[in-house]
């Protein structure tokens, strides 16, 4: 698997790595030119000593062999150059150096005494002027040694008379094996500096990025504990870094939705098996009756299995629909309708059960108030808002339909009396499966009808509300486009 | 053996009365939480059978009030709410046993009967008087070896007598528990009952099993006077 940490370590340690060699191949080559500009500009003051005294009489170049200058450039003691290639002898040969000097025609006219029988290789300076230039040679001996030219005119001997001198080029020389010395020291360090560095990252690296991305992990081992049934554990959120904690705190709130969703689920599932399991049980248990004592069946045990049937046919249906409208699956098709002539019809089909309970029912007289919504979602509402009112107002009591419709909308009102109904409980009137605790017992109301009724509002774009006061309760449904 | 049974389902609290009484209880019914309690602190009942979910009083306070006051009446707590959170706290209660709806009728009448007979004190489901011998899981009695058949009200009224053999069971005590509120208090009817029980019983040449003590009840025992 590539981790977070595997990928940047493989991008961190070459491209670290990379960078440093580059630093040291760039250290070492500054650390030469600067050794070498320092050589060449001994050689060259060399070169211009040696050009003082040298003195022409016409066609050659005499040196005047007293000057101290000369001592740099006298021939290697034998016996040292015995121990040529012994390190002691190094230093000495190391120390000599060289000169020849050479007219315009490339004829050597003279050189050093430490050269003895040799020469060095002729080359003038550059042509751009930059005489300073040195260049890397072989000695005579056959060591590589360092180089300057230089192209002067010599003064004329003393007494001779004066003539012209023409200007002659001389090579001053080193060996270079000192620098070399230097120079590939300084590369040992570099390099073993490196390598030490290299090392150290590829073990602190890692270590870096352990500690670094440790949030990650506890986040990581915290998220593997969650499942649907530990969905109230939350991240810590203290002493995670800046980057994770929005992350930590979205995940938090996901947890927080998803736990609500879930127990709303948890809920619902209890409410349905607990609604579904007492009509099964009534079923069941006349069933029992029925076969164990034939004799005992009582006459209207086929009419209440029939009504049990029915009633589990209507729970199943209202949760289907339910589920559909959740899931936006709702065919909505809005046209005018003259809302006074769905209230006769709705008000129609309570009438016989209100005039059981004595219950009276006031709608608006007005005609003609149009609105513009999905009929049968609108009947299956208003049929559920006068089934609640006439079946749940106390007996006796007054229903009362109130309905207005503007440009901007419409709004209709179901009030009855509230009876027992407690303020705390209209809050919860819209809960799937609830129903008031006096009510709970009768098989009309599966306590579905208000959330589907809600769920229906809502899908036609209206709002379903509840309101106690005065101890009634109002039901109102309402346009959104409609000022509250 | 006087059940009450609470229940707020009319069709769930019809049959399982008539299951019941075809089985030989006594049974009063109600569905609602307030008048259970009302009336499992008014009368002596060997089990109660109450739902949890019930209108007014529900069925875990009318239990803790039971309890509160001193009841030690066997329940039998009756829901559709199946979550072991729901089972402990009805256990926690106070509570004897518990049954899930939708349940099998016959359990839930093996679970009242074995209720029954822990109120007495009787574990064995066989009872034994002499050469009489009673088994109350099939409901079956036999004597010297011979079944016995009887009806479920004569069954329960053996079976209460035979759960306190060798005491003495007033007629009152009998009528409570052996009969429900719908039998006339009135009546003659634990002395008709009890001769009939005798008859059945009578085997030529064995002693009679139920004794006579006038003015105190009567006494199921082995034993020869």
């Amino acid at each position: 698997m590539t981790t977070m940490r595997r990928r940047l370590l493989w991008t961190m340690l070459p491209a670290m790595g990379a960078l440093l060699i580059a630093a040291g191949i760039g250290i070492y080559v500054a650390i030469r030119s600067a050794i070498e500009t320092s050589t060449d500009a001994m050689l060259k003051s060399k070169a211009i000593a040696v050009a003082a005294i040298a003195r022409s009489d016409g066609d050659g170049v005499a040196i005047e062999t007293t000057s101290r200058i000369l001592r740099d450039f006298e021939a290697p003691d034998p016996a040292d150059a015995d121990h040529e290639h012994h390190d002691e002898g190094d230093h000495d040969e190391g120390d000599t150096a060289y000169f020849e000097i050479w007219n315009q025609q490339h004829v050597s006219l003279t050189r050093s005494a430490s050269l003895v029988s040799a020469h060095l290789s002729f080359r003038s300076a550059t042509d751009d002027g930059d005489e300073a230039d040195g260049w890397n040679t072989r000695l005579p001996s056959g060591r590589p040694g360092r180089a300057v030219s230089l192209q002067f005119t010599p003064l004329p001997m003393k007494g001779a008379p004066a003539i012209r001198t023409s200007a002659v080029w001389i090579v001053v020389a080193i060996d270079r094996h000192e620098i070399d010395v230097t120079l590939s020291t300084v590369a040992w360090v570099l390099a073993g500096a490196g390598g030490v560095l290299l090392l150290a990252m590829t073990l602190v690296v890692p270590t870096a990025l352990r500690r670094g991305l440790a949030p990650l992990d506890t986040l990581a081992s915290q998220a593997s504990d969650i499942t649907a049934t530990s969905l109230s554990t939350r991240f810590a959120v203290t002493g995670m870094p800046g980057e994770l904690a929005p992350i930590t705190a979205r995940l938090n709130e996901l947890l927080a939705r998803l736990e609500s969703s879930f127990e709303r689920e948890r809920q619902f599932s209890s409410d349905l098996a607990h609604e579904l399991r007492t009509p099964i049980a009534e079923l069941r248990s006349i069933a029992e009756v029925a076969i164990k004592w034939p004799d005992a069946r009582p006459p209207e045990t086929d009419r209440e299995s029939l009504a049990i049937a029915s009633q589990l046919d209507g729970i199943v249906g209202r949760l289907l629909a339910l589920l559909r409208s959740e899931r936006g699956q709702l065919l909505v098709e809005r046209q005018h309708v003259y809302l006074e002539a769905e209230i006769d019809r709705a008000c129609h089909a309570v009438t016989a059960r209100a005039e059981t309970r004595r219950i009276r029912i006031e709608r608006p007289v007005d005609h003609l108030q149009v609105a513009q919504v999905d009929v049968v979602l609108l009947r299956s509402i208003l049929a559920n808002l006068l089934d609640n009112a006439v079946d749940y107002s106390p007996e006796g009591g007054t229903v009362q339909i109130e309905c207005v419709s503007k440009s901007d909308g419409f709004r209709l009102r179901v009030s009855n009396d509230a009876g027992d109904l407690r303020a705390e409980d209209v809050s919860k009137l819209f809960d799937r499966f609830w129903r008031g605790s006096a009510s709970r017992s009768d098989h009309e109301h599966s306590g579905l009808g208000l959330s589907l009724a809600k769920a229906f509002a809502e899908a036609m774009g209206c709002r379903l509300t509840a309101t106690l006061e005065n101890s009634r309760i109002t039901l109102e449904l309402a346009s959104n486009t409609i000022d509250p | 053996v006087r059940v009450l049974l609470v229940e707020d389902s009319v069709r769930l609290r019809r049959s399982v009365a008539t299951a019941l009484r075809r089985s030989g209880y006594a049974v009063d019914l109600t569905g609602d939480g307030d008048e259970g309690l009302w009336l499992a602190e008014s009368n002596e009942y060997d089990v109660i059978v109450l739902d949890i979910m019930l209108p007014g009083l529900d069925g875990l306070s009318v239990l803790r009030r039971l309890r509160g006051a001193g009841r030690t009446t066997h329940v039998l707590l009756l829901t559709a709410k199946d979550t072991v959170d729901d089972r402990v706290r009805g256990l926690q209660t106070g509570a004897d046993d518990y049954l899930i709806k939708p349940f099998a009728l016959e359990e839930l009448l093996a679970r009242v009967q074995t209720l029954c007979r822990r109120a007495y004190g009787a574990k064995q489901p066989r009872l034994v008087i002499g050469d009489l011998e009673i088994d109350t899981i099939a409901r079956e009695v036999c004597r010297s070896g011979e079944q016995i058949r009887l009806k479920p009200r004569e069954y329960a009224l053996l079976e209460y007598l035979a759960l306190r053999q060798g005491e003495i069971v007033s007629r009152r005590e009998i009528e409570t528990h052996i009969y429900d509120e719908r039998v006339d208090p009135m009546s003659n009817v634990v002395d008709s009952a009890m001769s009939v029980l005798r008859k059945r019983l009578a085997r030529p040449g064995a002693p009679p099993l139920i004794h006579t003590r006038h003015g105190a009840g009567y006494v199921l025992k082995a034993d020869r006077e």
